[in-house]
């Protein structure tokens, strides 16, 4: 760890301070950051809806004209989806922000808007896993510190949180496929043999290092140590989902997303700090397609989803780990027929819907309101910035810390203006 | 007025500008000049008003043409008169910018010394006039030394020295037929004395079938790259067509050409039907063709310019008009899928001397239902017989020797090829605010390349030629820090397909299947998606879609297979051979694994070193074969330097 918990805590003080004015929100935040200060840090557990998923079809359904049946959770006053009825039933370990305001509604854009904070230019920036890496994971961990699973769709990789200005060591390690997790970690040598060798190896990464003192040989180089120490740990056993007994991976559900929060879990217990998690397909365009192709990916979501929550709890887990459910953006309302202006058809950046759990903030609360098609916020809109912050705020990343890129230009993952959402972070 | 989202694109434009900025500082002339030095500060300061989008008082500030011109109130600024310039006047007592975010002190000093210095341009010339014949590959490259050379004087950087043979000879095998030489080519090159030794050596590349593959391959993920970052869908892999644009490239076919029968395509989709028409059409059967993505996707790939940003809207800083996109979108109104392949579907009540217009489509747009003619980017609305297809027209202006959009972006792209940097970076980005590092060294290339017939061998020859390109890649304390004056060498990653295609010479294999991997017996088996070559590119490309030949993108898991894998321990064929060939010269062996993997023979300490360690194996074989292993995972292996 880079900081100590202690002067973490000193600086979301120094936030809040700023943001206010006062000192009321204090004692909460503090709690909030003591969670962590029990554990070696939070985690994350990014679960990402690529394409863009409807609200109107999973958590905030419209007033009128809705195509699901609202039905009502464990929290009186919010209603969910009909067909989460799992999730319905653990409302009070969610919040909702009904009121996401990014205003980017495409796909590229988006991606790169909500997990790096700012619209894709030549500037190459970090995300928030690579922060989450740099500044909650520990540097010589076994295991790697950022983890992306199911990120290669059919259609190439989703999102590519490059680790740019930070060292390399913070790029993910992508898991394409939570069936074969890892594979090629068993060297076939004696350690007596790899350990010879890997010292002539060494050798030759200095050598060129000397001599050419380049990004790439440092990555090449740091690459070579992770996965040294990933052969020679017991942690890699993490990584093998079928060591869950039958009935475990049953409740996450045999589909690539469920196995991929059931592979989050299983690394987030032995200390990987961030976690993200791809669920692929949600560009649903067209009349009546949102409805009908989300009617079948809702299951899918509502077992993995809440089976991850209900196994963190059970393990004591699930005030440190923040579990985000998040897409590039949302879907439209119902602007009339058509391919793109149907309910769910086409791409709406103006209002739409992100849900946490767990992290030590309040649950069982709704952030924002929508007016009746949920077209527009009527209250609390989120921008990517205020939700990026709000992630950090929670996870005890400084956001606005001080970087350096190569060329000596000074950089931060977050503007100074960057608002936390402040009711989530007291209990 | 500008909207939220614009003035964020046009913050974070700002940035992005500021960031060049501070690259460039080193570099600066004394003199500044609009587009390097001013146009940062109107970006961040007054194109939200003076802009593509508003054009406040009818003043449009975006570039040196459009600011001699000036506003309603006259001329804006007047060259070597700061008092009489408007521009001055209006920042310097903070009326303008209107809003809170007025210009630093600093700031102005640097408008008022642009103006009071003559407010000098540097703006690319759109006209282009390539010489009748081509130059001598040789005489071109000092002309390109002497411009580079140039800039690194004036900064005061020196550069590197050459690089030696062993270094050039390793670079230039890579780069131009995408695999290292072999110990035998090393012996052989490292062996001459002829003082000719590199000029011989590029030309013999050059007709190596590998040196087509490979300039086939990069072109064709370069498309990819293209489609799979605006649409994010991966394309089907047609190697027979690389395979066919490499055979005509080893050929000697014009660039030209290829393009134009490219464009021109009619006819089913088969295994060679030339892919990047596929690939910008965002193909899949059972979509539509988008002609604003195949707009936006061949502008880029082809023009070298982010014209997409024009579909919906007037260019915010550069002055690409909505009529340019549209214009050039209406070449390809009438591409249609036929009979599960292209062509060209004509309303047949149109006659020969209709306008050949398209519509903007509603949906957020400016201007929806506006119907614009066909116009070649920045030219003319040229005659069209209506009734046939315009593809074949567009492909003609496209590739025609006069136009310069078309030479250098594919010069930069070859540039960048060889030193992982272009001229322009990104590649595909030309446009005023973004200004090539060496203009000069850009039209002398593509005036070359268009004079000789668009010959890429030509291109290749002139570029391999220079000193900076022959430097090596170890910086000095002087020059570290550059990346974009080319005092010395970047160290550039392999592609997978050169890292496939490198660790089959290191090993002396015909291919490398993981164990796993099931054997298939189809034609496929050689080429297609399925072939062990595709699987290996494909498990190696991993989650990058980077241009950036720079990047490092192999992540653990590729670590992982290239260390654990049994093929990367066995030894290959070359181990088993070297120790029958010459079983009681330990050093010989030795020596040719190292030549045979990074292009050197060790060094008195490493000879040592490895020669215990293969002592202490319990074979010469296994001994060899983890020497092997080691250098297939080291640096040097995986990094061109």
């Amino acid at each position: 760890m880079t900081i100590s918990s202690f002067s973490r805590r000193g600086w979301l003080r120094s936030v809040v301070a700023g943001l206010t004015g006062s000192h009321w929100i204090l004692p909460a935040l503090a709690r909030a950051a003591q969670a962590q200060g029990a554990r070696r840090h939070k985690a994350c557990i990014l679960l990402f809806m690529n394409g863009g998923a409807s609200q109107h079809h999973t958590f905030t359904l419209p007033e009128r004209e809705g195509q699901f049946a609202p039905i009502r959770t464990d929290v009186p006053g919010i209603q969910i989806s009909e067909h989460l009825p799992r999730l319905a039933t653990q409302m009070r370990e969610w919040t909702l922000i009904r009121s996401m305001s990014t205003g980017q509604p495409d796909h590229a854009v988006g991606r790169e808007l909500m997990h790096t904070g700012e619209t894709p230019s030549t500037v190459q920036r970090p995300a928030l896993g690579n922060f989450a890496s740099d500044q909650l994971g520990v540097a010589d961990f076994e295991l790697p510190n950022f983890i992306t699973i199911n990120g290669i769709g059919t259609s190439g990789p989703v999102f590519v949180s490059r680790p740019a200005y930070l060292h390399p060591r913070h790029a993910p390690v992508e898991i394409p496929n939570p069936d074969s997790a890892m594979d090629n970690l068993i060297s076939g040598m004696t350690e007596g043999q790899l350990s010879d060798a890997v010292a002539l190896l060494q050798a030759s990464q200095r050598r060129f290092l000397a001599e050419r003192e380049v990004p790439s040989a440092r990555l090449q180089q740091s690459s070579h140590d992770q996965a040294l120490r990933m052969m020679r740990s017991d942690r890699v056993r993490a990584f093998d989902v079928t060591r869950e007994p039958r009935q475990v991976r049953d409740r996450y559900g045999d589909t690539d997303f469920g196995k991929g929060c059931l592979l989050a879990r299983r690394l987030v217990e032995v200390g990987v700090p961030f976690v993200e998690v791809v669920y692929n397909g949600w560009d649903d365009h067209g009349d009546g397609v949102a409805a009908r192709n989300i009617r079948m990916r809702s299951p899918v979501m509502d077992c993995a989803m809440s089976a991850l929550v209900e196994d963190l709890k059970a393990r004591g887990l699930l005030d440190s780990t923040l579990v985000v459910w998040m897409s590039e953006f949302g879907r439209t309302p119902n602007f009339g027929p058509g391919r793109d202006s149907s309910l769910g058809g086409g791409h709406w950046a103006r209002a739409w819907t992100t849900a946490l759990a767990g992290g030590g903030i309040r649950t069982g609360q709704v952030i924002g309101r929508v007016d009746a098609r949920g077209a527009e916020p009527t209250d609390r809109p989120v921008s990517a910035q205020d939700f990026l912050a709000t992630l950090c705020a929670i996870l005890g990343i400084e956001y606005t810390r001080e970087y350096e890129t190569r060329e000596g230009r000074p950089m931060s993952f977050l503007r100074r203006n960057a608002r936390p959402i402040l009711e989530l972070l007291g209990s | 007025m500008p909207t939220a989202g614009n003035l964020r694109l046009l913050c974070s434009r700002a940035i992005l500008l500021a960031a060049l900025l501070v690259a460039t500082q080193a570099v600066r002339a004394s003199e500044p000049t609009l587009e390097r030095d001013v146009l940062p500060i109107l970006t961040s300061h007054c194109l939200a008003c003076h802009g593509g989008v508003t054009q406040k008082n009818g003043l449009d500030m975006r570039t040196h043409a459009a600011l001699m011109q000036g506003g309603k109130s006259g001329a804006v600024v007047v060259p070597g008169e700061s008092a009489k310039s408007l521009l001055w006047r209006k920042i310097q007592s903070d009326e303008m910018p209107q809003n809170d975010n007025k210009i630093s002190a600093a700031n102005k000093a640097i408008v008022r010394r642009w103006i009071e210095s003559g407010a000098k341009s540097i703006q690319v010339a759109r006209r282009f006039n390539p010489p009748k014949s081509a130059d001598r590959p040789a005489s071109v490259a000092k002309k390109l030394d002497r411009i580079i050379d140039e800039k690194l004087r004036a900064a005061k950087i020196p550069p590197s020295p050459l690089a030696d043979d062993a270094e050039f000879l390793r670079r230039v095998t890579l780069d131009i037929t995408g695999r290292i030489p072999s110990a035998a080519e090393a012996e052989a090159f490292l062996a001459s004395k002829d003082p000719n030794r590199r000029a011989k050596l590029i030309d013999g590349l050059l007709q190596q079938p590998e040196y087509g593959q490979n300039f086939a391959t990069e072109w064709v993920n370069a498309f990819r790259r293209i489609s799979m970052n605006t649409t994010g869908r991966r394309l089907g892999m047609l190697p027979d067509y690389t395979q066919k644009l490499g055979k005509a490239l080893h050929a000697g076919r014009g660039w030209d050409e290829l393009v134009r029968e490219t464009l021109a395509y009619t006819g089913p989709y088969t295994k060679t039907t030339p892919e990047p028409v596929f690939t910008f059409l965002n193909f899949d059967m059972n979509a539509e063709i988008s002609v604003p993505t195949l707009t936006g996707n061949l502008s880029q790939v082809m023009l070298g310019v982010q014209l997409q940003c024009a579909e919906c809207h007037n260019h915010p800083y550069s002055d690409w008009k909505q009529t340019d996109f549209w214009g050039l979108a209406a070449f390809f109104k009438n591409l249609k899928i036929v009979n599960g392949g292209l062509g060209d579907q004509i309303d047949k009540k149109t006659s020969p001397g209709d306008t050949v217009a398209i519509t903007i489509p509603g949906g957020g747009a400016r201007n929806a239902g506006k119907k614009v003619p066909a116009k070649f980017m920045l030219g003319e609305e040229p005659k069209l017989d209506a009734a046939k297809p315009q593809r074949p027209v567009f492909a003609d202006w496209l590739t025609s020797r006069e136009n310069p959009f078309f030479a250098r972006a594919y010069v930069n792209r070859t540039w960048a090829h060889f030193f992982g940097r272009g001229f322009v970076n990104p590649l595909n980005d030309f446009n005023d605010a973004n200004p090539p590092s060496h203009p000069e060294a850009i039209d002398l290339l593509a005036g070359e390349f268009a004079a000789s017939g668009f010959d890429v061998r030509h291109l290749v020859r002139c570029i391999c030629l220079t000193e900076a390109y022959q430097r090596t890649s170890r910086p000095t304390p002087e020059n570290e820090k550059d990346v974009a004056l080319f005092s010395h060498m970047a160290v550039k990653v392999m592609s997978p397909e050169m890292l496939y295609d490198s660790l089959c010479v290191a090993l002396e294999v015909p291919e490398i299947a993981a164990p796993d991997e099931p054997k298939l017996k189809t034609v496929d088996s050689e080429s297609g998606p399925q072939s062990v070559r595709a699987r290996f590119v494909r498990f190696f490309r991993g989650i990058s879609a980077s241009e950036d030949r720079t990047e490092y993108t192999f992540g653990v898991p590729q670590t992982l297979r290239l260390m654990n894998q049994a093929n990367f321990k066995d030894g290959g064929k070359i181990v088993g051979r070297l120790l029958r060939e010459h079983p009681t010269e330990p050093e010989r062996i030795l020596d040719t694994l190292f030549l045979n993997t990074v292009t050197r023979r060790p060094d008195a300490g490493e000879r040592q070193k490895y020669l215990a360690f293969v002592t202490r194996q319990s074979t010469p074989q296994l001994g060899f074969n983890l020497v092997l292993w080691t250098l297939l995972n080291s640096p040097e292996f995986v990094l061109n330097r």
